[in-house]
């Protein structure tokens, strides 16, 4: 292993910043530099401005995420080769066109989840600097673990991720769900970080190496033995655990309800996203060779996870923890698309990001209002209750039609029933599952399908047709609202930028299906730019 | 008029009333409180008579000696795909004829809800514009995926009219209506995803002539028969799967309750004969005694239900049953007779039931009650309504010089023709028809007055004397002059015919008598 730069590599004459430019790290160069400089200015800030913090946060996001769209144009658009990076360099860190899309999209969502968050964290009076800067590590977290070529700096941009998200989860310190969902949280995920290490280290007993290329190479020439098979068995563990696949999904109904909303957005959104690069990371990359060992145990875990995922969320009443199963029924589906091999993966792609788009939407709209609670008494300050319960979107319809509207768009789109754009994602996706012969694994899904649509319209049901009524149900402590109203105990607390983000999310749920906005070309010139040998 | 070309305007007359709906529900919220509901109403009743009026003059434009699809167009956006899903539209005589049913029945739905609704009247007109798109699309579509899109996007617009402004149980019956109907559409998408990867085309015109050349196997044709089937006999419905269709019908407000019988029925009806029967001919023929099984059992079993019934709106749901159980058994014989029969059938069915729903909403909108024990003795407070409601049971039983005879007596002497024992069981369903009609009529407009309301009843409002009449013309020039009707549809019954010709139905399940009594 050499850290010297390769003499024979011509760099031209561009300079640094061409060459950090062209590479693709500029999104975690822009990320790091904002996030070093954010740590020092809530170190130094007495007075908690969170707005400035927040701007420079979603600015730094937005750079990063700009970066990276520019370089995925000069790869993909322009056909410029990348600069190739030093050798020392090239060994931890590979920038693919899939890398640079996920890279684009994902700080596009950690955006998303600061800029609609502000005032229902004002209002929880959880506003403090310190959420912008563990979102943006999150982040930083996520790139790095996606332009890895090395397990050690995968492992890295891991935990960097997981660490933030653990300390997110209990970030509501005086709230016990909250603080139990950080613990829990954070005992899980550290035994599937430590199932991953003890994979990549058994891995390394057998290649030898680290590297991704090296580790394929070994393991393409061996015959396979049970040691492979453990490595790998542990990695995939590892992995599923961040994907929530069944069965290392016990810990999301818990983490996506305790955890404040804007916190349970980034998981299920960017999380999301970045453990679905990660599971194709790996196993596309170094664990490739192993293909036809691990392919029937993703389809098992797609199975499961679609069957208890979707079984699961059925009797739920809790909102967060429905879509916590939902989350997990979703996963089932992109496992399936994993499971189809590279042919599937621009479908799978575009499932995810149909998914992604429908479920900022609908977080979006549940931080966007929150329940007045009565003043009982003079003597507790009057507090917000966040939207959490299915019972509480009752009558929604009534008082802020064009919110209930959309959010039974997004709920349909979800369920993937057409015309929305969550019915193309599943449809492509299941082409490509068909198209390999998996008969069963596609009827299985229609399935999950069928049962899905039965809890998502529950939630569709509440906001749109039911009338409220109280006295029954969440409001019913709400005393004085009972006595008065035929209207929803909901108010809207909604920024500009939460309106602008619903409007964008509901125009291209609308409008995929109409051939109106086409990404699927794109998807499949960077699957087929990422992966052009298998 | 040169400049505007049929085919052109297919596609229009599609989407434009979901567009208009969509862009109605932007507005709304600008339009000041008191004129809301009175101007979506003006501008919804309209975009459904333009629309009308449309598919009139494309039926003026359609050239009956042709077969094939006419006005074909391929509107190509978002190209470069990974799926071909192609934007192709195009009409012959059996779609043509259901375009025009459905955009008539739409502005009756529209008309009939101005009463009956209280509270939301604007969104009920924007659900229903965008219903209209959807049943429109689902006629007019010429690829097998948008098709699908249209098929099951209709539900979302029928959940919420059901789920809204449906009766005290309106919640169970919008669950059941949706889950029902998606379960079914899911093995469809199947059967489609099949196709298409054989084929490598979505587009329906190219999948059939893929087929004649590149035969399926029968053993796959069955399943991806029985997958179609499926989905279409949720939907039309066959006897053990007709469950959702009484409470979706009792629960659903009027004008809902018109579209699911005129409109959605036919859909299952219409999939056999544009996907199951020409796609998968030999399946079709080699288990046409599903089909025909499971009609006379409709028929028969669904005609004694009705019998049995108290609520009037579930009597007419169940013979809608029936009814549609006569229209497989037709599309399952498989001549041209039976075919023509099939499909004038599913027409008058959608005008007759539509029109006897209009009546018991008009029952309702006066007593507040569907039981039939409570009303009674109505012919003399309301002699006009007397009339049509005796003249549309008439017409749903068959009565000669009304739609519902022709298509009777045509399916069933297809029937005949293929089989005289089908004849004779669903001639049987014919009387017991007439029996659960008459009873009907008797024990409403006739007898004493039992309703404490009887007294004040007033009779037919212009608005439901216009809905009406308009109904009873188009059964009476179906009944009197069936050829204008039949001449359209021929074309597509011989298209029809002509995918399974030189094969036989086998309408009777092949089981050797030795192997039953040893």
């Amino acid at each position: 292993m050499t850290f010297l730069p390769d003499p024979s590599i011509n760099i031209g004459d561009g300079t640094i910043s061409t060459l950090l430019f062209a590479s693709g790290l500029m999104p975690q160069l822009t990320l790091l530099i904002a996030g070093l400089v954010l740590v020092l200015m809530v170190a130094f800030d007495a007075r908690g401005r969170y707005r400035t913090i927040c701007k420079l946060g979603e600015l730094a996001l937005l750079t990063s995420s700009v970066a990276a769209i520019a370089s995925l144009y000069a790869r993909l658009v322009c056909d410029t080769a990348p600069i190739a990076l030093p050798a020392g360099i090239s060994h931890l860190l590979a920038v693919t066109p899939l890398s640079l899309l996920l890279n684009a999209t994902i700080p596009l969502l950690s955006l998303c989840c600061l800029a609609t968050s502000a005032r229902w964290l004002r209002a929880q009076e959880l506003a403090k600097g310190e959420f912008v800067l563990l979102v943006l590590f999150a982040t930083l977290g996520m790139q790095l673990m996606l332009v890895s070529n090395h397990f050690l700096t995968l492992y890295l941009g891991l935990e960097l991720q997981s660490l933030s998200f653990y300390v997110l989860a209990a970030f509501q310190r005086d709230n016990r769900q909250s603080a139990e969902a950080g613990l829990k949280y954070f005992l899980l995920g550290s035994v599937a970080s430590g199932l991953l290490l003890f994979g990549i280290a058994l891995l390394y007993g057998l290649t030898g190496g680290l590297n991704f290329a090296e580790i394929a190479h070994h393991l393409a020439g061996k015959t396979m033995a049970i040691p492979e098979q453990a490595a790998m068995l542990f990695v995939l563990a590892g992995i599923a655990f961040k994907l929530a696949a069944v069965p290392f999904h016990l810990w999301t109904p818990d983490v996506y309800e305790g955890a404040p909303t804007p916190v349970t957005m980034l998981f299920a959104t960017a999380g999301k996203l970045a453990g679905l690069g990660l599971f194709i990371l790996v196993l596309f990359s170094p664990l490739y060779p192993l293909i036809s060992q691990w392919q029937p145990l993703v389809a098992l875990l797609a199975i499961a996870s679609l069957l208890i995922g979707s079984l699961g969320a059925l009797r739920q009443e809790k909102l967060k923890r429905l879509l916590g199963f939902s989350a997990i029924a979703q996963a089932g589906y992109m496992l399936l698309g994993i499971t189809v091999g590279v042919s599937g993966l621009p479908a799978l792609l575009l499932f995810a990001l149909t998914y992604v788009v429908a479920s900022i939407g609908i977080f979006t709209i549940l931080l966007a209002f929150h329940e007045k609670a009565a003043v009982s008494s003079a003597a507790i300050a009057p507090h917000n209750i966040p939207l959490s319960t299915i019972a509480q979107l009752r009558g929604l319809s009534a008082t802020h039609p064009a919110w209930a509207g959309a959010l039974a768009l997004f709920i349909v789109s979800l369920a993937g029933i057409p015309p929305l754009a969550g019915f193309l994602g599943k449809l492509y996706l299941l082409l490509a599952v068909f198209g390999q012969g998996y008969v069963l694994l596609t009827l299985i899904a229609l399935l999950a399908t069928v049962i899905g649509a039965f809890y998502y319209l529950k939630v569709a049901k509440a906001a749109y047709i039911d009338p409220a009524d109280y006295g029954q149900g969440a409001a019913s402590k709400n005393k004085k609202a009972s006595a008065t109203a035929s209207t929803s105990p909901l108010q809207l607390n909604a920024s500009p930028a939460s309106i602008a983000i619903t409007l964008l999310t509901l125009l291209i749920t609308v409008a995929m299906v109409g051939g109106l906005i086409s990404v699927t070309e794109l998807l499949s010139r960077v699957v087929t730019a990422t992966f052009p040998a298998i | 008029m040169n400049s505007i070309q049929p085919n052109t305007l297919l596609p229009i007359l599609i989407f434009a009333p979901a567009v208009i709906g969509l862009l109605l529900a932007l507005v709304f919220p600008t339009i000041p409180r008191p004129w809301r509901d009175g101007i979506i109403q003006k501008i919804g009743l309209a975009t459904a008579v333009i629309s009308l009026l449309v598919g009139f003059w494309l039926a003026w434009q359609f050239d009956t000696t042709q077969q094939g699809f006419q006005f074909v167009t391929n509107l190509s956006f978002g190209a470069g795909t990974l799926l071909p899903m192609t934007f192709s539209f195009g009409l012959d005589g059996l779609s043509l004829t259901l375009i025009i049913l459905t955009a008539f029945l739409i502005v009756l739905a529209l008309l009939s809800g101005e009463q009956s609704l209280h509270q939301r009247k604007s969104g009920f007109v924007i659900s229903l514009l965008i219903l209209e798109s959807f049943l429109l699309g689902v006629f007019g579509t010429l690829d097998i995926f948008l098709l699908y899109v249209f098929f099951e996007a209709m539900l979302i617009p029928m959940f919420i009219v059901i789920g809204i402004w449906g009766g005290e149980n309106r919640t169970y019956a919008a669950f059941k209506f949706f889950l029902y109907t998606l379960a079914g559409s899911v093995l469809m998408l199947v059967a489609l995803i099949y196709l298409y990867q054989q084929a490598g085309t979505s587009n329906l015109p190219e999948l059939l002539s893929y087929v004649q050349q590149h035969p399926i196997a029968l053993n796959i044709q069955r399943l991806l028969w029985l997958a179609f089937f499926a989905s279409f006999a949720v939907k039309v419905p066959l006897w053990p799967f007709h469950t959702w269709l009484p409470d979706a019908h009792v629960q659903a407000p009027t004008g809902g309750s018109v579209l699911l019988a005129g409109i959605q029925l036919k859909m299952g009806a219409y999939g056999f004969l544009r996907l199951s029967m020409p796609l998968l001919p030999q399946a079709s023929q080699d288990l046409a005694w599903v089909l025909v099984g499971l009609a006379i059992i409709s028929i028969i079993y669904t005609s004694l239900v009705a019998l049995a019934q108290q609520d009037m709106k579930k009597l007419i749901a169940y013979s809608s049953v029936a009814h549609m159980g006569v229209v497989i058994l037709g599309m399952a014989a498989n001549n041209l007779f039976s075919l023509q029969g099939a499909i004038t059938q599913m027409i008058s069915h959608g005008l007759t039931a539509a029109a006897l729903f209009l009546c018991v909403g008009v029952l309702y909108d006066r007593f507040h009650t569907r039981d039939i024990a409570s009303l009674g003795g109505l012919v003399r407070k309301m002699p006009c309504f007397s009339f049509f409601f005796l003249f549309f049971v008439m017409a749903s039983i068959g009565l000669p010089g009304t739609s519902g005879f022709v298509g009777e007596f045509l399916a069933l002497m297809g029937s005949y023709r293929a089989s005289p024992v089908l004849a004779l069981l669903a001639g049987t369903g014919t009387i017991l028809g007439a029996w659960y009609s008459l009873r009907l009529y008797r024990n409403v407009m006739l007898g004493d007055a039992n309703h404490p309301d009887t007294a004040l009843a007033t009779d037919l409002r212009p608005r439901e004397a216009v809905m009406l009449t308009m109904l009873a013309v188009a059964v009476l020039w179906i009944g009197l002059q069936p050829n204008a009707l039949l001449q359209v549809l021929e074309g597509a019954s011989q298209t029809v015919l002509s995918y399974s010709s030189g094969l036989t139905p086998q309408l009777f399940p092949k089981v050797s008598l030795p192997a039953v009594f040893p």
